[in-house]
């Protein structure tokens, strides 16, 4: 039996990678993928004060399942456990914890009490935590995650604030995939977000 | 150009007319080759006959018409806000499948017409310039590849990238857009920029029977479904029927029909909602009655709102083809012939067509397109959506094609309504 998989010179959009045949055809090319991400959470932005909320895209299962996919790809195998936090933690959480297989909880940096801090599941001393979080609006969070006696490998966020720039500078361990000002852009002008 | 005071846009919206909608519609209808239904193909003289009525109509009404080198026709009508350049728009194609019908695209082709007279006689203000657009060469039935004018609005297409289409007797797109007076050489020149647009809004007819089972005259589309599509070419061995055993065959449409019912079987598991895979060509050699077939060529079209959840499918399904292939001593070939994304439409836009619906007084849905249409192009330019009128019994691409003149009046209505809105916003 002979089998080859061939692909067409033409009627594809750059959209598929150059190599995907030697990998298993319709495989995208990573930055178009990611910029697609993008302008579809851009889209999916409710009308109003669009930046801030994300029970757009997160009730999607097309954005959710991606956005998973991009997070869960930037946490390192040594990561015992991660953290969600802020706006739309349970379903980020879920979805990340499904996309890599690691275990989660759902933290409120700015519980009253000790016992409030966390919202869902368990936290343990010395384990390696990645934390992931739509926004990074929680800029004392190391320091209480420090207080727990668990060590940050990672700090993902979805979507960078203007205001988040020194925050970025000053962790290696803090990173965002997109930034708000290319969502708003994209959501109220139509094309591609940054 | 006709020039009245304004009755504002509840007098403009009063303007629609269904008899002016079915006249427009009826007109195009005519230009078609012999036979049943509608064939008004791709790129052919037929369908730039009917850009010529959509043309001369516009040019009635005083708007300026121009024709890109990919056969779009542009209708402008200048706005009232001065420096204001960033367009609302609508507009959709005109060409046709082989024996199709007399709706699909050409409502809302005829819906932009219907708008732009009205705006017109009614004097409605616009801060901003309206274009009303016919697309050219939406259907991919003739060359293989759907949505060519929009995807050369929307940048996409290329003078290099078109150059492998070709349709059945061997012509190319290119050399067909020539033969009509088109510039496949300069298609790149028909690429819209973002600055130009504040909005485009496509009407269609739904093409499925959603909204007349749920007696819903007005659906919002969110989400139009991306495609991967492949060509398979199964090749066993060709011999008698009566002399060859059964253990002894190498039958490629037997492994042919297994590939068809694994799409199905895949496409109905609870991991695939919203997705929809089917094998619509199939070509069977020899084709004869006691003649084990030797070769077999089956298309596969994988549709689907998730654009990973859609490739990842195609990418099993390849796969696994493969290993139907091994286990039935047929060679394989598979050759990729299309990969599309899904489009998610602006919340915003979707929103704002909710609330002129609303307003209207009509029953909407929000529903997602299997199909695709222009807009799925033209949102990589600007913030477009999408509306839906219904399609009596869910058909389409057939002769038997039909949506009420009433139903394709209300939803102009609201096209109308939502363009005026969408010029505020």
């Amino acid at each position: 039996m002979n089998a080859v998989v061939r692909r067409s010179a033409t009627a594809i959009d750059a959209a598929l990678s150059p190599g995907a045949l030697a990998s298993g055809a319709f495989v995208q090319n990573p930055e178009f993928w990611k910029q697609e991400l993008a302008n579809d959470i851009a889209a999916a932005l409710p009308l109003q004060a669009a930046a801030h909320r994300s029970d757009g895209w997160v009730t999607r299962p097309a954005i959710l399942r991606r956005v998973a996919t991009l997070m869960g790809a930037s946490i390192p195998a040594t990561a015992d456990r991660i953290i969600a936090f802020g706006d739309a933690a349970q379903i980020l959480g879920t979805a990340v914890a499904l996309e890599t297989g690691i275990p989660f909880c759902v933290a409120n940096p700015r519980a009253a009490t000790e016992a409030e801090f966390l919202q869902t599941g368990t936290l343990h001393a010395g384990e390696r935590v990645a934390v992931v979080s739509v926004h990074l609006d929680a800029p004392d969070l190391l320091e209480s995650l420090a207080g727990h006696d668990v060590v940050v490998v990672v700090w993902r966020a979805l979507i960078s604030r203007p205001a988040d720039a020194t925050m970025l500078a000053a962790d290696s361990r803090i990173a965002a995939e997109f930034s708000d000002a290319g969502m708003v852009a994209a959501a109220h002008e139509g094309g591609d977000a940054a | 150009m006709t020039s009245k005071p304004s009755i504002g846009v509840e007098g403009a919206v009063a303007l629609i007319d269904a008899n002016r909608l079915e006249q427009f519609i009826e007109r195009i209808a005519e230009i078609t080759e012999a036979g049943p239904g509608v064939t008004r193909l791709a790129y052919s003289p037929l369908e730039r006959r009917a850009h010529d009525v959509f043309r001369n109509r516009m040019c009635e009404l005083g708007l300026t018409v121009t024709v890109d080198a990919a056969g779009n026709s542009i209708a402008e009508l200048p706005g009232v806000a001065e420096g204001s350049s960033d367009a609302v728009g609508t507009g959709s194609h005109l060409d046709s499948v082989p024996s199709g019908g007399r709706f699909d695209g050409i409502a809302g082709v005829a819906a932009a017409v219907e708008v732009a007279r009205s705006v017109v006689e009614s004097g409605l203000p616009h801060r901003r310039p309206w274009r009303f657009v016919a697309f050219a060469a939406e259907e991919g039935a003739r060359f293989g590849q759907a949505c060519n004018g929009s995807r050369a609005a929307s940048g996409v297409a290329t003078s290099a990238g078109i150059a492998g289409l070709y349709d059945n007797g061997g012509i190319t797109m290119a050399e067909a857009m020539a033969s009509v007076g088109l510039r496949p050489d300069r298609i790149d020149t028909a690429a819209w920029a973002s600055e130009d647009w504040h909005g485009f809004i496509e009407l269609h007819v739904e093409q499925g029977n959603v909204l007349e089972t749920s007696r819903t005259p007005i659906g919002i589309v969110d989400v139009i479904s991306g495609s991967s599509r492949v060509m398979v070419e199964l090749v066993g061995t060709a011999s008698h029927t009566g002399a060859t055993p059964m253990h002894l065959r190498r039958d490629a449409l037997v492994a042919a029909a297994e590939c068809v019912l694994l799409c199905e079987q895949i496409a109905q598991n609870s991991q695939h909602r919203g997705t929809r895979i089917t094998v619509g060509k199939l070509d069977v050699e020899p084709s004869s009655i006691t003649t084990i077939p030797g070769r077999v060529i089956f298309s596969v079209d994988v549709r689907d709102i998730d654009g990973d959840r859609q490739r990842t499918t195609a990418r099993d399904l390849l796969s696994r083809f493969q290993v139907i292939a091994k286990e039935r001593d047929v060679d394989i070939d598979i050759q990729i012939i299309g990969d599309t994304s899904p489009a998610i439409l602006p919340t915003r836009l979707v929103d704002l067509i909710a609330a002129q619906a609303r307003a209207h007084g009509v029953p909407y849905r929000i529903m997602p397109s299997g199909a695709s249409h222009d807009t799925q192009q033209i949102s990589k330019v600007t913030s477009a959506g999408m509306i839906f009128v219904p399609s009596q019994g869910g058909l389409s691409h057939v002769p038997d094609e039909w949506t009420s003149y009433q139903e394709l009046a209300l939803g102009t209505q609201v096209l109308l309504r939502a363009l005026y809105a969408l010029d505020l916003a």
